[in-house]
């Protein structure tokens, strides 16, 4: 495929957007309605019919947290799927700029991501390999759209790894596919046995693995190989002491810890439901203030509080609202995303999180 | 006979008033449809103003538009729009007490309404048949037959409204502009019609008359007497004094947090928590400094200071609210300080 190459007479596209292990993404131009769409086709050796089935299954699913499925067509002996496209970046890469998020907007993402799995599952439509480059969300420091994608690869995930499960062992497998979940994936998936079908609950376990990664901005269990020993073995790491270090914080952190650790809990009939998490996280008291990119320009009070700039104008901060393991400066870590509350003469910081630059 | 090469009909074709709907099943993704055509001699503009409503809206409370496509009918060809297939229900006419759920109704409503309204589109038929449920509880606003993009051709003295909800200056002679303002006066009639089917006599004479804040009071009894205003306020005879759906959606959001927020004031670097359960704390520092703090269930309210003590370095009074985020100081610079912070927060109420 080639930029402004027409499929279907409708959809020209724009870009080249990723590559999954299973299909090539473009960003396109709907010409009929005059939106830009998602437009996906699989790789070389990847059966359409199958690519078919998982377009029919996604198709299903309709909810405002997950990417909609909007057109599937044949064309000259290809095969395309049409999505729902958030311009924007992933919950990956924003985790490569930000690191991580605090507890307010970690609960926003976890709150959003159940109803979408909550609806999906009402359709009897496993997602199978929830991960956080899986998730759309648009770019900066705030997150207010996220939208899960990829249900549509549910029945290839699904064929792949009953494969790799027929072959012995799935944790063994050279699938890019298979190695890029395994950081998220239920102990029931990896150590399946051939004809085993793990249910819904394998989601929340993922779900419950990428909120850990999001909140920790590291993985519980490591990457590749290393996560299917340490889940085996049962050796999730540490929750890290900046969660919880500040009392305020504290309470909601505690609240999301827990809820994560009833998502990892190793029996599947442990883990809540999606509609048990939705109720969990309709309680949760989070703030959804408006986030705005800051700058450093000072520190006061022997370091306990400073200055920093906004695009709406220069703000105080305390270090008690500062959530992470970085504490801002003027030098490398003076880059910060914050929120603004009212104050004479200027206005308050909070919370205050060091972002990469 | 397939529609398109693609969409397989389902289903008797139900007469929509204005247009056929034709269920189908769309064979590429092997799921339901609905083609919504107009019929022969209506002008075909409208169904193109709906299509252009509805690409502009990216609203969780408005049908997804997947395809147009010809028809081909005994009278010649038209053009069809395929859409989203919403299972669920409509909202029933008369289905609700007035409780929590029927709260967060007319709170998705007026969302909806506000997302449309700021996409420059006004729905003009809005009633609670053109609202369905969805099956995970997500109110949709459909049948945009009647829609037009504000400024755009929106002068037109054609009645095509349905009568109860339909605005009183919509049935005078003169040619009016249609503005968001008819769609707030339907959602007023619809906030009643869905909890009784004896809506206020003054409403069903034509042209409808201003209907006694008695009446209305008398079906929404139960709801607090602002939100009985807003509703009633809806209904006003001059357009201009009903509210915009954005403060009428904000009015609920605010109803549905009512008694749930809750405020973490850190003392010593333990934290405690006020709420609706626990709505009250004195903070005391020294003997010269304190304030006493009260949540009323929509804030959190300053109700007694004593000494200098301050809110983000503004000066604390009795009657002040507290803003969202905090740094209580007691004492002034001079002296020896005192700091607490004070973070309000609530759940997110999500359609």
């Amino acid at each position: 495929m080639n930029v402004n190459d027409l499929v279907a007479s409708r959809y020209r596209i724009i870009a080249h957007v990723g590559r999954g292990g299973m299909q090539d993404v473009y960003s396109a131009r709907d010409l009929l309605l005059e939106t830009d769409v998602a437009l996906k086709t699989p790789q070389a050796g990847q059966a359409a019919r199958r690519f078919k089935q998982s377009a029919i299954l996604a198709a299903r699913v309709n909810h405002y947290n997950v990417a909609k499925t909007l057109d599937y067509v044949e064309e000259n002996a290809s095969v395309y799927l049409i999505e729902e496209f958030v311009p924007g970046e992933t919950l990956e890469e924003k985790m490569n700029r930000y690191g991580l998020l605090d507890p307010y907007l970690g609960a926003l993402v976890l709150h959003h991501l159940s109803k979408g799995i909550a609806a999906s599952h009402h359709a009897g439509v496993i997602h199978r390999d929830l991960k956080p480059s899986n998730v759309m969300t648009e770019a900066g420091v705030n997150i207010r759209t996220l939208k899960i994608t990829d249900f549509g690869i549910a029945t290839l995930t699904d064929e792949l790894m009953e494969e790799a499960a027929q072959d012995g062992n799935l944790t063994l497998s050279t699938s890019g596919t298979i190695k890029g979940a395994l950081p998220y994936m239920a102990p029931e998936m990896m150590f399946r046995q051939p004809g085993d079908h793990p249910g819904p609950p394998t989601d929340i376990w993922s779900l419950g693995a990428m909120m850990f990664r999001l909140l920790t901005g590291d993985y519980p269990f490591g990457v590749f190989l290393q996560a299917a020993v340490n889940v085996q073995n049962r050796t999730r790491k540490a929750w890290p002491s900046f969660m919880t270090s500040k009392a305020q914080f504290r309470p909601l952190a505690q609240e999301l810890q827990a809820i994560v650790e009833a998502c990892l809990s190793y029996d599947p009939n442990d883990r809540p439901t999606a509609d048990r998490l939705v109720e969990m996280c309709g309680q949760l008291c989070y703030s959804t203030a408006e986030r705005l990119n800051g700058t450093v320009t000072g520190l006061i009070q022997n370091g306990y509080s400073g200055f920093l700039t906004t695009s709406s104008g220069s703000l105080f901060f305390s270090m008690d609202s500062v959530y992470g393991p970085k504490r801002p400066d003027q030098a490398d870590n003076k880059k910060v995303s914050v929120a603004r509350y009212p104050g004479s003469p200027n206005a308050r910081a909070h919370p205050v999180i060091v972002i990469a630059g | 006979m397939l529609i398109a090469n693609r969409y397989e009909p389902t289903g008797p074709s139900a007469n929509g008033g204005m247009g056929d709907v034709i269920q189908c099943r769309d064979t590429h993704l092997d799921r339901s449809v609905v083609i919504k055509s107009l019929q022969p001699g209506v002008e075909t503009s409208r169904l193109l103003d709906e299509q252009r409503a509805l690409s502009k809206l990216r609203s969780k409370h408005v049908v997804q538009l997947f395809d147009v496509v010809q028809l081909q009918q005994p009278s010649g060809s038209s053009n069809g729009l395929v859409l989203e297939y919403i299972a669920g229900s409509d909202l029933p006419y008369a289905g609700f007490t007035v409780d929590h759920a029927y709260m967060r109704t007319l709170w998705q409503i007026a969302s909806g309404l506000r997302d449309i309204h700021a996409a420059g589109v006004i729905h003009r038929d809005l009633k609670p048949n053109n609202i369905r449920v969805d099956l995970e509880g997500v109110v949709k606003i459909i049948d945009f037959g009647l829609a037009r993009s504000t400024g755009l051709d929106d002068r037109t003295r054609s009645i095509i409204g349905t009568p109860i909800f339909m605005a009183p200056e919509l049935w005078g002679e003169t040619t009016i502009s249609f503005s968001t303002s008819i769609d707030v006066y339907a959602f007023g009639v619809s906030a009643l019609a869905l909890v009784s089917t004896a809506v206020p006599a003054a409403l069903q004479e034509r042209p409808p008359q201003p209907v006694s804040r008695q009446d209305a009071a008398a079906i929404l009894a139960g709801l607090p007497d602002h939100l009985i205003d807003l509703i009633i306020s809806c209904l006003a005879a001059n357009p201009a004094d009903r509210p915009a759906m954005a403060a009428v959606a904000a009015a609920m959001e605010k109803h549905l947090l009512y008694k749930r927020h809750r405020a973490i004031a850190v003392i010593n670097n333990q934290p405690k928590t006020l709420d609706a359960a626990s709505s009250s704390i004195a903070m005391k520092v020294g003997s010269d400094r304190a304030m006493t703090v009260r949540y009323d269930g929509h804030g959190f309210v300053v109700s007694e200071v004593t000494g200098p003590v301050y809110l983000n370095n503004m000066a604390a009074k009795a009657g002040t609210l507290i803003p969202g985020c905090c740094v209580i100081t007691f004492g002034n610079v001079s002296g020896q300080r005192t700091f607490v912070t004070f973070d309000i927060s609530n759940p997110e109420v999500i359609a």
